[in-house]
């Protein structure tokens, strides 16, 4: 349960910082390609990314 | 990675090794994300806005290309390269040096074997945003996430590393499809944004 719970927040924590990224990149630099490109950008950098535990 | 790391953080303190590996695979995605994203200021400069529909063109084409592989509906070679994280490392560098490094490797994305085509997507849509915060967002969260879920693998095995490998191999499978299910997401949410 303990490890599960562990999981669970380690997976959380790397959503806040990808929300946070895509806050700081979205609202600070304005990019030219829009808001909403940059979000599902770094939503797909979390899936990647926590999808790779198994790689070598 | 967590069958090399996992061992390796029981010889020190794991808390220090595991962050050590995290700010490693944070590095690692932005510097990338710096040199895609400077470079991409480079072709926004050399095409002017032309860029945004090169990118609104050309990112959900190569989504479309990576979920179709990644969900096995092209049968094709996927690109990647074969080269692996250094076991050496730890034993070069030393212990906590050697788990940043191999975090910073990581990060990178590109410099070791690819599972997912979809990662390739990353470096093609920071390059083609034209924008270096764009840039870096997006590969330092790549970078960030790989390293928390081999944290977070690390974490929950305890002290039975190969079942706890073995258990994500039989997942891959099932990742490549969530994957690939993203990445068709993502395309469609682009074209009609």
């Amino acid at each position: 349960m303990a490890n599960t719970a562990r999981f669970g927040g380690l997976v959380a924590l790397a959503g806040l910082i990808g929300l946070s990224a895509a806050v700081l990149a979205s609202g600070v630099g304005a990019p030219e390609i829009g808001t909403v490109p940059v979000f599902v950008l770094v939503s797909l950098s979390l899936v990647v990314g926590l999808s790779t535990a198994a790689s070598p | 990675m967590v069958g090399e790391i996992g061992p390796l953080v029981r010889v020190g303190r794991k808390k220090l090794a595991l962050a050590l590996h995290v700010l490693g695979g944070i590095g690692g995605g932005a510097t990338i994300g710096v040199v895609l994203g400077f470079a991409g200021l480079l072709l926004r400069a050399a095409v002017g806005d032309a860029l945004d529909t090169v990118f609104a063109v050309a990112v959900p084409a190569a989504l479309l290309y990576a979920a179709s592989v990644d969900l096995g509906f092209l049968r094709l070679r996927p690109i990647t390269t074969e080269r692996q994280t250094p076991g050496s490392w730890p034993c070069s560098m030393g212990n906590y040096p050697g788990i940043f490094a191999w975090g910073f490797d990581l990060g990178l994305g590109i410099s070791t074997r690819i599972p997912y085509q979809s990662l390739l997507v990353l470096p093609v849509a920071a390059l083609l945003a034209g924008d270096l915060g764009t840039a870096v967002a997006v590969m330092a969260v790549y970078g960030a996430s790989r390293a928390l879920a081999v944290v977070a693998a690390v974490s929950a095995a305890g002290d039975d590393f190969a079942a706890a490998c073995d258990a994500i191999q039989e997942r891959v499978v099932p990742l490549k499809r969530l994957v690939g299910v993203t990445a068709l997401v993502i395309a469609g949410v682009i074209v009609i944004s």
